[in-house]
């Protein structure tokens, strides 16, 4: 045997696969996350696959080809401000940079209700008090001339001080470092030789890109969570003991790492988790023929978004963590608080019917959850419409308490003179059209029309909700990638990722200009990515690189993200990346917005550098469509569907029992372990070869075209 | 001027009378559905916000300059068939003023000639219609539905150049508005969805950096097609009757919600008097901006009788007027009703008296209009915070005055060593400082209430695109305003000439002589703006040597002073600009602070232990961190006691 096992844990549950490429099973389990000691739910799971297979533990791993990793270690680490104590040296001047957060740290990331409530944001904490921030005296211009040379006296005055202040790490960011990294090298070298075992982050090699603030902030960030995210991996490491194959690490670029790399940049471990359910559905997707990919993940508290277009993942070059943004190259994933835990109200200033942005959270959770919540929500509106069955809840390790729900949902409508199935259903539309409205944002601010995609849907609630959001946009199909894997969805999405190195440095140049300086500076890049690719043992054929350039007009601060040539770079090739420019411009902003007269600059080359690993291989059968077999058929119940605005006898089908092919005809319930798949009135489902559920929905009800 | 003023945007500013005289051939959708299910509402409500969003998101994108991408220098809206608006975006607040009383001019005097029809765009940049001053240039669109008149999509767009006496066109040596940009007042410059060459070039040509504003205007189109077409996908899909209903319901909703907050507060009468110096290039005198609020029942009356007659560049129209006070309803008010300021509008009376320096008549300099609007901001922000104050249900949405209460505009140009002209002004100042709340602190440099999502750019991405270098950017300790509840900080930046030999610099500011950013319930105000120019020191000497130079005094050299309203300065390769903003006001008395506070404060760099001991007297122990309870005790108390010893009686006005 040699499994490709996936693991993610996240902040709630500690999800694994196992794909045997031998016969294409894929099993999957789920088990409580451990925090702070998140190794205990990692052994768990491998403890639940051993024991399906009834093999101990250390028999699975030694058959264990490949152990891909997603761990919200790091993110919770920084979430929950346990982090390591950090000391900043900055340049003299500037080292409040972190501080002042270029003001903007008061608001971002967070919901505009709150960027429009001005007793609702403030800045967080530093991340670096100013005690433990010392400036020293050098100074590098726009060029990378030293204006001023490094002051290394003060130097070591100012890392002698801070580490009797007792800092763990120590993040060195100065003015234009990654232009000149001199004086950055130069004063590790001097912390060093003071203090050996500090874990030290110098920006100008984590983040080589132009911006003092979110490099610092990459910079500090990386210290925060160093220590913690070192000693989860040494500790997995060292228990996990004989592996049958490499043990590689989640970035939230969308590609796995080694445990070298991974414990020296944990940044780019934060917030892998959300990325890993994109990375899957990318995987599924391109077995499926599927190019255009909306991946939605529905929880308990969000709502995650991300794009997969022409079968390439959306990357963007930095992320925001508790209102503190930073550079990483990250897949583009978007969150709005509006998961099943999204509380509806009846407003009674305005006298209208509201959901969320406030959330019942994880807990007390929905008021059906029994744990003391009292307020509605969109999970309690959805028992009530009767998708939910109350006694097969997470398999029915839950007992829904649908009285409570009821009388819940019922306060909130009735000043509105709704009953309670109108309300639910209300409460239901009402945040499913505005998922519906954040996704439609996301797409066609890129230049995407969200009608030519294919909708995504894994996580508790995303099969419940799915068929009315993406009937919404226009979309035509919705797919619940391989059933009861969607559960599971990330730790699949994990399994089935390369090895992903992005190299990007800022560095300004004018096209149409001297060829040659772009050809140094990709060939710079190339060396660096092959030299990085081929000491992790990738060779050859395994070996993929990608290229693009971020490009804008000159005197615009907005950049697009363009294609740039892998052959020689002479000037009809350069001409044709001015054009590819100008196309890509004028289908995000309308055309004859470009301005090429403006000036175009190449601000940041870009090498997305791949190295391939062993992938699952998924296996498909004829799904010649059927009936449903019998054993699948879970008889019939009353469900409100809003559409019809009545009660309807709605088939319930055994989501784990329906055979490749069966075919059902909405309004039908499809229950499985962890989710439920809701296909409306006129819609309808099937399983396909691959044993992912298919929606096709009915395109001639009302959906939004604009 | 004699007899009584006509507001008709000709001599005296636009103020609309409603209803409005819309001429009959021009057809308005005016019908609304009956009612609107609670759920359709909700889902339009957010889709409407969303259209909103999408509009804004794409000036800032398409739009090149820093103004719009970085400063958030615009806005954009959505108004009924009639102009009263839905919803306008989280970008700069004082446009909140401008978006529909262009459009409410256009449909009183356009509707026959040229006519308002589809596909048509119309921009304007007129202070006495309706922009703030010159360089906001507004682009309005009707969309129409079936022949009718459905809505209005629009914009606004600071411009960082569109003519006058000096680059930047914030003319402070302007006589009278001849001296200024020419005012435009609304131009069919889009006809029936072609942007006409004609109007484009002799627009363009306003500016010393035409190839901004040529982005800008693309910008500008392109965000109200977007929001244009976004609008009728969601008609063809609902029906406009349905849709206009949901935009009237959102304005009800928050009239609603306002006229609710209003019956909580006893009427009565506020009055705040700010301060300012310097009308124009040379002056020294001082300005008096006045404002009255009476709350009379469920309507709010802003007067601004008592202030001084117009004086020069220092002079604000009357929209900016409005739009100061306006930018202060909506935190106080409408902070639950995403900013639908429209509802409250309902509900306001402005009367102000015109010849005055908010509400000046043709043709009175207006282009740095900035300064009082922003102090129309500060006295509202007084004035309905104290009322705001007295109920309980909104007491903790109110704040102190923001930082940028008469936020510094600092204006430069030069030739870089290649020859290239640049231009732009130092925004660092968007910085700003939030007000402390009755319950906690302020924030420091946390923006203001003119830009909820204030962001300013990174010193790196300036010094690329412009020959200046930073020696600092930092905050400033003790600079926010004491009180039982701290203002923010604000901040303070220094440059000197970095690829180039020289920089000519624009600054226009006031508040530099009195403190207009005050604190409430007692607070004290915040630190004034400063402007301080070095010249001949120095700092390349000490580069040599490897030193930076942390302050002036480091630095060496000798200190000019700067008036804030100079112009003809020129920084040469030893001098230093610096330029500090103000910051936010406190509030409540600074001996009631808990004195661990204060000792966090210290201990955060945000407040010395000087102050701690003379504003706040909180004592420290021999550590120097830990609060010393008793000698704090004894010393708060002796400072009440002098208090009572220096206090007067009133003897009226001076």
């Amino acid at each position: 045997m040699s499994l490709i096992c996936g693991i993610d844990i996240g902040g709630t549950f500690t999800d694994c696969v196992v794909i045997d490429p031998g016969d294409g099973s894929v099993s999957i389990h789920k088990t409580a996350s451990t925090p702070p000691n998140f190794a205990d739910g990692l052994f768990a799971a491998l403890g639940l696959a051993a024991s399906e297979r009834r093999i101990p533990v250390a028999e699975l791993t030694a058959n264990i080809a490949l152990l891909a990793h997603g761990t919200t270690v790091a993110t919770n680490a920084l979430v929950e401000r346990r982090g390591a104590r950090v000391g900043l040296l900055a340049t003299a001047g500037h080292g409040d940079a972190p501080i002042i957060m270029r003001t903007v740290g008061r608001v971002a990331g967070l919901p505009v209700a709150d960027v429009l409530r001005f007793s609702a944001a403030a800045k967080p904490d530093p991340l670096v008090p100013r005690r433990l921030i010392r400036e020293v005296d050098e100074r590098i211009d726009r060029d990378g001339n030293v204006i001023v040379e490094l002051d290394e006296e003060g130097v070591e005055l100012a890392v002698r001080d801070l580490v009797d202040a007792g800092i763990d790490c120590l993040a060195i960011a100065f003015l234009w470092s990654f232009k000149a990294p001199a004086h950055e090298q130069r004063a590790r070298e001097i912390a060093r030789d003071i203090a050996p075992d500090l874990f030290i982050t110098c920006s100008s090699e984590l983040m080589p890109v132009i911006g003092e603030y979110e490099r610092t902030v990459a910079a500090i960030v990386n210290n925060h969570v160093g220590p913690e995210t070192a000693d989860y991996l040494d500790t997995v490491e060292k228990q996990i003991g004989g592996l049958g194959g490499p043990f590689l690490i989640m970035q939230c670029n969308g590609g796995l790492t080694g445990l070298g790399h991974a414990k020296r940049a944990p940044v780019h471990l934060l917030q892998s988790g959300p990325v890993g359910g994109v990375v899957g559905s990318q995987f599924l997707g391109e077995a499926m023929g599927y190019r255009n990919i909306i991946a939605t993940d529905m929880g308990g508290t969000t709502f995650d978004v991300g794009l997969v277009v022409d079968g390439e993942l959306i990357r963007t070059s930095t992320t925001v963590v508790n209102q503190y943004e930073y550079f990483v190259p990250t897949v583009d994933v978007k969150s709005i608080g509006a998961g099943g835990g999204s509380i509806a109200t009846y407003d009674e200033v305005t006298g209208s019917l509201r959901v969320g942005p406030e959330s019942a959270g994880a807990y007390p959770g929905p008021v059906c959850y029994g744990r003391g919540g009292t307020r509605a929500t969109v999970t309690d509106a959805d028992l009530v419409l009767g998708v939910l069955d109350p006694t097969y809840f997470l398999g029915g390790q839950l007992e829904l308490d649908v009285a409570g729900a009821l009388e819940a949902v019922e306060a909130v409508g009735a000043p509105l003179g709704l009953d309670p199935y109108e309300t639910a259903a209300g409460i239901v539309a009402i945040a499913d059209h505005r998922m519906a409205d954040l996704i439609r944002q996301r797409s066609i601010e890129r230049g995407y029309d969200p009608r030519d995609f294919v909708v995504f849907t894994y996580g508790g609630a995303g099969p419940v909700h799915a068929a009315m959001y993406a009937r919404e946009l226009g979309a035509r199909q919705v797919v619940v990638p391989l059933a009861s894997a969607a559960s599971v969805w990330s730790a699949l999405g994990v399994g089935s990722s390369d090895v992903i190195h992005v190299y990007q440095r800022s560095q300004i140049i004018p096209v149409p200009g001297d060829p040659a300086e772009l050809v140094q500076y990709r060939s710079e890049l190339q060396a660096q990515a092959l030299e990085d690719l081929e000491a992790e043992g990738f060779a050859g054929e395994d070996i993929q690189l990608d290229w693009s350039a971020d490009m804008r007009h000159r005197s615009q601060l907005h950049v697009i993200e363009v294609p740039f040539p892998e052959g020689d770079v002479d000037g009809p090739a350069v001409e044709a990346l001015l054009e590819r420019f100008e196309r890509l411009y004028e289908r995000v902003f309308g055309s004859g917005t470009a301005f090429r007269e403006a000036g175009v600059e190449v601000v940041m080359l870009r090498c997305t550098a791949t190295g391939r690993v062993r992938k699952p291989v998924l296996t498909t059968e004829p799904a010649e469509p059927h009936e449903p077999p019998a054993a699948a058929r879970g008889g019939t119940r009353d469900v409100y569907w809003g559409e019809l605005a009545r009660h309807e006898p709605t088939a319930v089908f055994f989501g784990d029992e329906l055979t490749r092919g069966s075919h059902v005809e909405g309004p039908a319930v499809i229950e499985m372990p962890v989710t439920t798949v809701v296909a409306r009135p006129g819609d309808s489902a099937s399983v396909d070869g691959y044993g992912s559920i298919v929606m096709n929905l009915d395109t001639t009800k009302e959906g939004s075209a604009s | 001027m004699t007899g009584a003023p006509v507001w008709d945007g000709q001599s005296d500013s636009y103020i609309p009378e409603e209803p409005l005289r819309i001429d009959s051939s021009l057809a308005l959708h005016s019908d609304t559905a009956e009612s609107i299910d609670p759920v359709t509402y909700e889902v339009l409500r957010h889709a409407l916000w969303s259209v909103n969003e999408e509009h804004g998101t794409t000036i800032a994108r398409v739009s090149g300059s820093w103004f719009a991408h970085e400063a958030h220098d615009f806005n954009a809206g959505f108004l009924t068939e009639d102009a009263e608006y839905v919803f306008f975006g989280p970008q700069i607040q004082l446009f909140a003023g401008i978006l529909d009383l262009p459009v409410k001019w256009l449909l009183e005097n356009y509707a026959t000639a040229p006519g308002i029809e589809d596909g048509d765009m119309f921009l304007s940049n007129d202070p006495y219609i309706g922009a703030l001053h010159q360089p906001d240039v507004q682009l309005m669109c009707p969309v129409f539905h079936e022949g009718r008149l459905f809505c209005w999509v629009v914009n606004a767009l600071h411009q960082y150049d569109i003519g006058g006496t000096t680059p930047g066109s914030f003319c402070a040596n302007a006589r009278d508005i001849y001296d200024e940009p020419t005012p435009i007042p609304p131009l069919k410059i889009v006809e029936a969805g072609v942007l006409r060459p004609d109007l484009e070039r002799a627009y363009l040509r306003h500016s010393r950096q035409p190839r901004l504003l040529r982005f800008d205007l693309r910008a500008q189109i392109s965000g109200n097609t977007v929001a244009r077409d976004r609008i009728l996908g969601l008609v063809a899909r609902y029906g406009a009757d349905t849709m206009k209903a949901a935009m009237r319901r959102t304005i009800d909703g928050s009239e609603r919600a306002f006229v609710r907050r209003l019956a909580e507060i006893p009427d009565g009468t506020w009055r705040h008097e700010s301060f300012v110096e310097t009308a124009f290039t040379g002056d020294r005198d001082v300005y008096k901006l006045a404002l009255t609020v009476t709350k009379d029942g469920d309507r709010l009356i802003f007067e601004n009788e008592g202030s001084s007659p117009q004086a020069g560049a220092i002079n604000g129209s009357f929209a900016s007027w409005r739009a100061g006070i306006l930018s202060v309803i909506n935190p106080f008010f409408c902070f639950d009703q995403m900013f639908a300021i429209g509802g409250p509008l309902r509900h306001l009376e402005f009367r102000p008296t015109p010849g005055t320096i908010n509400c000046p008549t043709y043709p009175a300099s207006v282009s740095n209009t900035n300064i009082a609007a922003l102090v129309a901001g500060v006295n509202a922000n007084v004035c309905l915070g104290q009322m705001a104050l007295t109920s309980e249900e909104i007491r903790r949405e109110v704040f102190a005055v923001c930082g940028t209460g008469a936020c510094p505009q600092s204006s430069f140009s030069g030739l870089d060593r290649q020859g290239n002209a640049f231009g732009t002004g130092f925004l660092d100042v968007m910085g700003g400082a939030i007000g402390a709340f009755p319950f906690r602190d302020g924030v420091d440099t946390g923006g203001s209430n003119m830009d909820p999502e204030a962001r300013i750019v990174n010193v790196e991405e300036m010094e690329q695109q412009f020959p200046v270098m930073y020696l600092y950017r930092r905050e400033v300790p003790d600079s926010g305003g004491a009180g039982a509840q701290r203002g923010g900080n604000s901040g303070v930046i220094a440059v000197v000439p970095h690829g180039t030999d020289a920089i000519a610099h624009t600054p226009n500011a006031a508040g530099c002589a009195v403190p207009i950013d005050v604190g409430l319930a007692g607070g004290h105000p915040g630190m004034t703006n400063a402007f301080a120019f070095q010249v001949e020191t120095e700092t390349r000497a000490q580069f040599a040597a490897g030193r930076l130079a942390r302050s002036l005094e480091q630095a060496g050299g000798e200190a000019r002073t700067i008036l804030p309203k100079q112009t003809g300065i020129v920084q040469g390769p030893d001098d230093i600009w610096e330029l500090t903003w103000s910051a936010a006001g406190g509030y409540g008395d600074p001996l009631l602070r808990d004195p661990g506070a204060v000792a966090d404060d210290v201990d955060a760099g945000a407040v010395s232990v000087e102050t701690a001991g003379s504003v706040y007297g909180v004592l420290f122990g021999p550590d120097g961190r830990t609060v010393d309870e008793a000698k704090t005790h004894t010393r708060r108390e002796e400072v009440r006691r002098q208090r009572l010893a220096d206090a007067k009686y009133w003897q009226g006005e001076a």
